[in-house]
């Protein structure tokens, strides 16, 4: 039996189904003469890995509990007024929780093809998919690479509350450039990776406060389908959490020996994408810094200097079938060469069955060599593998996604 | 003579792509750059060179919509569908109408201000405006 979440996700992709997939009722759904459009989609996962369980799932044994999905409601106002907001929730092994969140809703004034402003809750522009990659139907992949978007890690990044400017500006000859500025807080997710990963640690948290400020400059080019950009991430805040254990010793005080660490951190992300015809290629480089400062243990100030990166094509090679491929590479100290546990890294090869406009399922198989830093967040969780954790994993994935 | 004018506009779009752009007549400009047309059917430009704001309606599938991809979008049917869906589900952008016959996509722009289209030949019905490729 699904939980309930889920149970409540279908019958709302279904209704919605029904009733938006059928263009004639589409046309019929208006408010106050406003045409009120409603989507939704609903994905579900089987994974199965060697060694390894993968991102909190007892995948060793195989695993289902692998499901998101969302609906969102949007109104053109007026031809350059639009308002909307989206409902999402996902259950994926020990992360989300079929919580029900507000994934995005604001208001966006496009005052002229070079200048708009979104206000509320926003996903962020960073890199080519932070703001899709909870979308499985629009990649070829079943997940995204997990060295620049991991999926425990999505909240990190994912929405801010505040607002973007954005726009186009043509370059004749030259192309145009595409830009996103924003800035805003950071919406905390106690459900997400990063506490989970802090709990496994020994030093779980209660709070993460945070601002974001950055933007996104793309370059369409004047060849075509070839798309370059940079995006830049400024995150300040705090974490409050507790102390409760020092090399596997147990701190005998209620919630831990509390303590505060001041994060200053930055991404700045690199990246390229080529599309002709049936074919894409595309690549992103990341760095990530973090600064941390904290008050409450005996720790001294650190840095954190990560470094991510990943190369990826796709083939259409029927109307219904494409295939993929990609390498990707995470280092959790870029300072250091790779070893086990210092990085995650590998090929993945992939392919996508569309069955038709509204639904498709993909195969995918990921081969993992190292497990990076067992509390890192990332990826491989210590509760999900008290056996301990292997060099080298594989990952067989199936999903499948419902879109209207 | 209107019919004239008519009959060399659409050769003129006709041989450019073997499509024929529509658009409603509140569509001042009388012709667009196939850049123009790029944009507009990406969703990232809603307003023509003359100041006309301007909505894209797609046909569903059949020859003229993907000649119409192929030469003025660059992307295939299902590379654009997905476009479309990143933007709906950022909520950054509206998925476009989209019809399974010109008839209908005559209909719908010919009652919608500012909408334009593209037809496999140049609609007997009237309503909408041709618009030659510069």
């Amino acid at each position: 039996m699904y939980p309930p979440f889920v149970r409540s996700l279908i019958g709302i992709c279904a209704l919605g189904g029904c009733l938006f997939t059928s263009p004639v009722l589409q046309a019929q759904v208006k408010i106050g003469g406003k045409e009120l459009q409603v989507h939704g989609f609903l994905q579900q996962g089987f994974a199965v890995s060697t060694n390894n369980n993968f991102l909190s799932m007892k995948t060793t044994s195989g695993s289902f509990s692998m499901t998101d999905g969302g609906v969102n409601l949007s109104m053109k106002v007026t031809p350059k007024f639009r308002v909307g907001a989206q409902l999402f929730s996902r259950n994926i092994g020990d992360i989300g929780n079929g919580k029900v969140q507000l994934d995005w809703a604001f208001g966006d004034y496009k005052f002229n093809d070079y200048f708009g402003v979104r206000v509320g809750k926003v996903k962020t522009t960073l890199g080519l998919f932070n703001d899709t990659q909870d979308m499985e139907f629009v990649h070829t992949f079943a997940l995204l690479p997990q060295s620049v978007y991991p999926t425990d890690q999505r909240a990190t990044t994912i929405a801010h509350v505040g607002g973007d400017i954005y726009g186009n500006i043509p370059l004749k000859k030259a192309g145009r450039l595409s830009y996103v500025l924003y800035g805003g807080q950071r919406p905390d997710d106690p459900r997400g990776g990063y506490y989970l990963g802090t709990r496994d640690g020994g030093a779980p948290i209660s709070r993460y406060k945070s601002i974001v400020i950055g933007g996104d400059l793309r370059w369409i080019t004047p060849v075509e389908g070839l798309v370059a950009g940079y995006s830049h991430f400024d995150i300040h805040g705090y974490v409050l959490g507790g102390l409760t254990s020092v090399y596997g010793q147990p701190i005998p005080i209620p919630g831990g020996l509390p303590f505060r660490d001041d994060v200053n951190g930055h991404i700045s992300s690199y990246y390229g994408d080529f599309q002709r015809g049936k074919f894409r290629a595309f690549t992103e480089f990341q760095l990530s810094d973090q600064h941390n400062r904290l008050t409450g243990i005996p720790y001294p100030p650190s840095t954190d200097q990560r470094r991510s990166w990943y190369v990826a094509g796709t083939y259409r090679v029927h109307s219904k079938v494409e295939m993929g491929s990609y390498y990707a590479d995470y280092r959790g100290d870029r300072r250091l060469g790779f070893s086990p546990t210092n990085g995650i890294r590998g090929p993945v090869v992939s392919a996508r069955f569309d069955i038709n406009r509204f639904w498709n399922v993909k195969v995918e198989e990921h081969f993992m060599d190292g497990f990076a830093d067992p509390i890192s967040s990332r990826t491989f969780y210590p509760s999900t593998n008290p056996q301990g954790l292997k060099p080298k994993s594989t990952v067989f994935l199936l999903r499948t996604g419902f879109v209207f | 003579m209107k019919n004239l004018l008519a009959f060399f506009l659409v050769g003129v779009s006709a041989c450019f792509a073997e499509v024929v752009i529509v658009a409603n007549p509140s569509v001042k400009a009388t012709a667009v750059s196939a850049d123009e047309l790029k944009q507009v059917f990406l969703g990232s430009k809603a307003t023509l060179g003359d100041g006309s704001a301007v909505e894209p309606v797609l046909a569903q599938s059949g020859a003229a919509h993907e000649a119409f991809l192929k030469t003025y979008v660059g992307k295939s049917d299902p590379a654009l569908r997905n476009h479309f869906k990143s933007l709906v589900f950022t909520g950054k952008g509206s998925m476009p109408k989209s019809f399974a016959t010109d008839a209908e996509i005559v209909a719908f722009v010919a009652k919608t201000k500012g909408a334009i289209g593209y037809l496999a030949a140049a609609p007997s019905a009237g309503g909408v405006k041709l618009l030659t490729v510069k």
